[in-house]
């Protein structure tokens, strides 16, 4: 089994990794608080599984998919869909304007948990279809429905017909 | 607005979001934590092995002898498990059949071995040793279908009237032999459509705020006593997991009645994350760690041993992990560890060599459901 890092070397790689991961982990559960316990839990979870992870160097991989495991089973739980109810969209109004960086983190968040994860994998983490359905536990093919449903409600959200896909591996 | 326009939008929006400092504290606190669970966990684990190891050494020896096989119930098993590696799936028996594309999941039927694409979701495929039968049932892209290991019945939901239809299909026929409307509301899964279960005449059917038994035979629709809503399961046998609101607690409960048949708790374990996997007759229950994938897709269980849960005696054994392990038909264990593919007992006690050989490894098992 590799050898675990020092808590000085883990603390370096927590610091740099941090930045990075709490950014998708705030897109993928849409508040502060849970997404600092999203990465906190991920962190260490990575250092306590050591043995898998063998190298600072392919930590942070390690680390993103554990924090997209660990969301996807947050997601599973029946409490935090009733928190989410995605049925009704925002109204944003006539003056909404689609590229206003809070407006599109809006819409990203009132997508469904699965649309979301893709989104964030494929658009924040820029994935191809293939890593992100093995990170996902899916096949590529609901990847790629699960990208265009999203597209498809991002599109109503933010007002912007032209928001096209060019389906790219 | 292109995707690629989507891409820089969000990258731009996720660097305006204002970044905490870390908490170093907390976080060695918690790496403190993960520790001491995967510390008792692994003195549990090695307990558990020895002793096993030890009754193995004697039933072995008891029972069996000279170059019988150990499992004979692996040997003609007229439904078939298989393991697939890219496009090739190869079955217990040695025999080994193309799939046109590569394999995403392989759901048990009393039929064959109902297949779909990584490529494509679209599309399923009926396999047998005899070889491949693509099917013809109309698009059932992103949608999660209903499965029983021991039915022809193969079932989703579609949209009609206000609400959906659970279609039914009879894969020994191809033909639609139910089509129950039901309504409610379904906004909790990624999925177009409501997820579906299916065991037997019943069908399970996941909304926001219940999951419907559906009587499909009979068109009777109530709310099932044992599943919760916005949660989606197999049915086995009667048998389901769930979990409950905190998603800490995992159990096997029986669906009619909602008796709880084994409560499990994921904080007992070393990565907080486990999936309890029933057996196809709903007898044993796997608590499952996570898998993870390295740069290369190559996949491992975050542990090396699980505990498996015989359900009728209220035991527990240890059970190496292997690369892949999951549930044939008969009850059986399929562990795949790189080339190699052994069937076990339904606690992995005594396994036996199949002939199955792979290149390199397993990508997926027969009877894995592949779609989060």
């Amino acid at each position: 089994m590799a050898r675990p890092p020092t808590q000085e070397q883990f603390d370096e790689f927590a610091q740099v990794a941090w930045p990075r991961l709490y950014r998708s982990a705030y897109l993928l559960v849409g508040d502060h608080a849970s997404a600092e316990d999203l990465v906190q839990t991920a962190l260490a979870k990575t250092f306590g599984n050591w043995g898998r992870v063998r190298t600072l160097e392919a930590a942070p991989a390690y680390a993103r998919q554990v924090l997209f495991n660990t969301a996807m089973s947050w997601f599973r739980k029946a409490s935090w869909n009733r928190e989410q109810p995605t049925e009704v969209l925002p109204d944003l109004g006539q003056d909404s304007d689609p590229t206003t960086r809070s407006v599109l983190l809006d819409a990203v968040a009132a997508l469904p948990p699965r649309q979301r994860a893709v989104v964030v994998l494929r658009f924040y983490e820029d994935l191809d279809v293939r890593r992100t359905a093995a990170l996902l536990g899916c096949s590529e093919g609901t990847v790629k429905s699960q990208t265009s449903f999203a597209l498809d409600k991002l599109r109503t959200i933010l007002g912007d017909p032209t928001l096209t896909l060019e389906v790219t591996q | 607005m292109t995707d690629n326009d989507l891409r820089t939008l969000l990258r731009d929006a996720a660097d305006e979001v204002s970044v905490p400092r870390l908490a170093t504290d907390e976080l060695h606190l918690r790496v403190r934590a993960v520790r001491r669970r995967r510390r008792a966990r692994w003195a549990a684990g090695a307990a558990a092995l020895a002793i096993a190891g030890a009754l193995g050494t004697y039933a072995l020896s008891g029972t069996l002898g000279g170059d019988e096989p150990h499992i004979a119930a692996a040997e003609g098993d007229p439904r078939g498990w298989a393991v697939a590696e890219g496009g090739s799936v190869h079955f217990g028996d040695g025999s080994v059949v193309t799939y046109g594309g590569t394999v995403n999941d392989l759901r048990y039927t009393s039929v064959g071995l109902l297949a779909r694409s990584t490529q494509s979701n679209a599309r399923l495929s009926l396999i047998t040793t005899a070889g491949v039968q693509p099917l013809d049932l109309g698009d059932v892209s992103d949608r999660l279908i209903g499965t029983d290991p021991d039915s022809p019945y193969v079932s989703w939901t579609v949209e009609g009237g206000d609400g959906w239809l659970v279609r039914v299909i009879d894969l020994v026929t191809g033909e639609k032999v139910a089509d129950v409307p039901i309504s409610g509301k379904y906004t909790w899964a990624g999925w177009k459509t409501p997820p579906v279960a299916v065991d037997g005449e019943h069908a399970y059917v996941a909304l926001d705020d219940r999951t419907l038994d559906v009587e499909w035979r009979a068109g009777k629709v109530s709310t099932a006593k044992g599943l919760p809503g916005s949660y989606t399961t197999e049915v086995l046998n009667g048998r389901a997991v769930t979990q409950d609101a905190t998603g800490e607690t995992q159990r096997v409960v029986e669906v009619a009645t909602g008796q709880v048949l084994l409560t499990t708790r994921s904080t007992e374990f070393p990565d907080d994350l486990i999936r309890l996997k029933l057996s196809p007759d709903g007898t044993h229950a796997l608590a499952a760690p996570y898998s993870t994938c390295d740069e290369h897709d190559n996949c491992r269980y975050d542990t090396p041993t699980a505990p498996i849960h015989d359900l009728g005696q209220g035991t527990e054994t240890a059970v190496e992990l292997g690369d892949h392990i999951g549930w044939a038909p008969g009850g059986q264990l399929i562990r795949a560890s790189g080339t190699k593919v052994e069937i076990c007992d339904q606690v992995g006690k005594e396994c036996a060599d199949t002939p199955v050989t792979l290149k390199k490894r397993a990508d997926t098992i027969s009877g894995t459901m592949n779609q989060s």
